[in-house]
């Protein structure tokens, strides 16, 4: 057997793998009857033709001649997501300034070519007006140094 | 008809005080901006510049992101025509005949005619939602649960019928919207569904957070991997205005293409997408030299210009009268109104005759603030496009992330931007189109609401859709097109134009 279609047989597969998730969390959610659905009705039914879909789609990529897998963008995907965590992680302890600029260092990673006295410049002047902007201007609640 | 002008006074009077022109004018200053930027189309421009809104006032923030949308249309349109590159899918025909134009040093007619058909196409389409909005939400105070549920699903099949690449893949992304739309509590038991124990999604996912992931950080990405082979016109733009000719050729196109984005816009599941295209099929059908076109024919950049923007303003209709999203950006719509306390519907037009009407009256003011801004600040926002992308891409970045934050001030709110970001990616790499998700993630709890009720009132009897006759009505159309995309003459068609957009 060949596959035609990786690129469906490897959709298919992700669908599945999200029902089968889906079942693992809806537990002893209460199904209920047509006239009284319970809070497990909706996303039971959803969670099986999610199933079903990801089932026919990744049969399909067995019969139907499809596209092949692109390579994934790690050498850009990984410091660019890394960037986002890295804030995610810092803002609350560092603050924004500090977070922004732990930010800036990871995506600078990602970047398609590398110039560490730009980046520099730039992140220096992007934060400020950041500050200036969600801070003084929009008065958003937000740390802006760390807190002692 | 006096009516729609003492209504339509009223919203002048709402929209027109200087807060407001100037959060519009920053809105579509700010939209165009970064809607100008490569690559980022105006679903990514909103999910990105939406939170900077939610500290301001219900009108004033609706007025602002209405700003905002025009701005990023408007910004993908210029993209499409000074680099060749769309913003977004609807922009897709204004490179055909608009960059070959600037190639012809014509950029300026170009961009100009673009932001006049698009004005007076935006004129036209106000008018119509003043005209027509009123008298559909008094239709809609009829519907019940049953109709409701039936125009939703007719609006997602419309959704998978335009959507791009394989219909069976549109099928998985809508149930998987829907899916994502049953995370967080339960509407009636308050029971925990689906949040893998995740504190913050206990209320539902955030519907700026999948936003941003899934549209600006996966565009990031896909930005990334392309090679950097931009082609700016490195001429001046000189002489911006059009000449008599070029005017004399763009009237009936811009207003045949208004015509049609108008009808179209309206439709449920983002018929606003065909209109460019249906506007410049016509319009090669029609010339008496089609030969001219994707040679920088003037006709070829108004017309679908015009359908594009009558469509994106007509489009507004279901949102506000109905309260159901047409298409992708729509569906953000409900989301800043949600955010802002206000339920989307035919009650909004009668409780809160400011907010609806304000916001008609800066969809025109918007499109105004677009002809006065862009015309004179092209220079601007080519100089912008020569911003290389390793410095753009952290700032964008930066700017989702700490809008994601600010929603909530939550760190773990961020994180979850990256997760999506990362599904986003996968879902465009596996050829699987994530703007049907989006609209579906925003139905799904309006959906399962409507269901309910409709069983409760008729006791698990499905028939209930059947046995009224609006329901009946949009299910009948609902199964049409379902029949429509799988027959192999129409599967083929839709193919190709699918492919031309390649």
């Amino acid at each position: 057997m060949r596959v035609r279609s990786p690129q469906d047989l490897v959709g298919g597969i992700a669908l599945i793998a999200l029902a089968a998730l889906a079942f693992s969390q809806i537990g002893d959610l209460r199904f209920g009857t047509a006239s009284r659905m319970g809070p497990g009705y909706f996303p039971t039914v959803l969670a099986a033709l999610t199933g079903l879909v990801g089932l026919v789609l990744a049969v399909r990529s067995l019969v139907l001649d499809g596209h092949g897998l692109e390579s994934l963008n790690l050498r850009h995907g990984l410091p660019l997501l890394g960037a986002i965590l890295v804030f995610g992680l810092t803002i609350r302890p560092l603050g924004l300034v500090l977070a922004s600029g732990l930010l800036f260092l990871v995506s600078a990673f990602a970047s398609p070519e590398l110039k560490w006295r730009e980046t520099l410049v730039a992140s220096v002047v992007l934060i400020g007006l950041a500050v200036l902007l969600f801070v003084v201007l929009l008065d958003l609640p937000f740390p802006v140094w760390p807190r002692m | 008809m006096d009516s729609v002008f003492s209504n339509l006074a009223l919203g002048f009077s709402a929209a027109g005080t200087p807060t407001n022109l100037a959060l519009c004018f920053i809105g579509a200053l700010v939209g165009t901006l970064i809607g100008v930027l490569p690559g980022l189309g105006p679903i990514a421009t909103i999910a990105i510049l939406l939170p900077i809104t939610f500290s301001l006032d219900p009108l004033g923030a609706l007025i602002m992101l209405a700003g905002i949308y025009y701005g990023a249309q408007y910004g993908g349109s210029t993209t499409a025509i000074l680099v060749n590159m769309p913003g977004e899918t609807s922009s897709v025909v204004t490179t055909l005949d608009g960059h070959q134009m600037a190639r012809q040093g014509r950029a300026g007619p170009a961009l100009a005619i673009a932001a006049l058909g698009s004005f007076f196409a935006g004129t036209v389409a106000t008018f119509l939602v003043a005209l027509f909005g009123p008298i559909l939400a008094s239709f809609a105070q009829n519907f019940g649960p049953p109709e409701y549920f039936a125009l939703m699903l007719t609006g997602l099949i419309g959704a998978i019928v335009l959507a791009s690449g394989s219909v069976l893949k549109a099928v998985a992304m809508v149930i998987v919207g829907l899916l994502l739309g049953c995370v967080g509590s339960d509407i009636e038991t308050g029971e925990q569904r689906l949040t893998l124990g995740i504190a913050q999604i206990a209320e539902g996912i955030n519907f700026t957070t999948l936003a941003v992931g899934l549209f600006g950080v996966a565009e990031i990405l896909r930005n990334l991997e392309k090679t950097q082979d931009r082609t700016i016109l490195g001429a001046k733009i000189t002489g911006l205005m059009p000449t008599w000719a070029d005017i004399k050729q763009s009237i009936m196109p811009v207003l045949r293409g208004t015509g049609i984005g108008s009808v179209l816009g309206i439709l449920p599941g983002n018929g606003a997408v065909l209109a460019p295209y249906a506007s410049y099929t016509l319009e090669k059908k029609i010339s008496r030299t089609p030969q001219r076109f994707g040679k920088g024919a003037i006709e070829g950049v108004a017309g679908p210009e015009s359908a594009n923007n009558a469509g994106a303003q007509t489009s507004f209709i279901p949102l506000l009268t109905l309260g159901i999203p047409p298409n992708a950006v729509m569906a953000m719509m409900v989301g800043a109104m949600t955010i802002q306390g206000i339920v989307p519907g035919p009650a909004v037009m009668t409780e809160n005759p400011t907010l609806f009407w304000g916001m008609i009256a800066s969809m025109w003011i918007g499109n105004l603030m677009l002809v006065i801004i862009n015309l004179p600040l092209v220079g601007v926002w080519v100089r912008l496009l020569k911003v290389p992308y390793r410095i753009l891409f952290p700032a964008i970045l930066m700017f989702c992330c700490i809008g994601v934050y600010s929603i909530n001030s939550s760190g773990i709110e961020v994180m979850l931007v990256a997760l999506f970001g990362a599904v986003g990616y996968f879902l465009v790499k596996h050829g699987f189109e994530p703007a049907p998700l989006l609209l579906a993630f925003v139905l799904g709890p309006l959906m399962e609401e409507n269901l309910r009720r409709s069983f409760l009132i008729a006791r698990g009897d499905p028939m209930i859709f059947v046995n009224r006759p609006l329901s009946a009505f949009l299910l009948l159309v609902a199964v049409g097109l379902l029949i429509l995309v799988l027959l192999p003459a129409i599967r083929k068609r839709r193919e190709e134009v699918f492919h031309e957009e390649e």
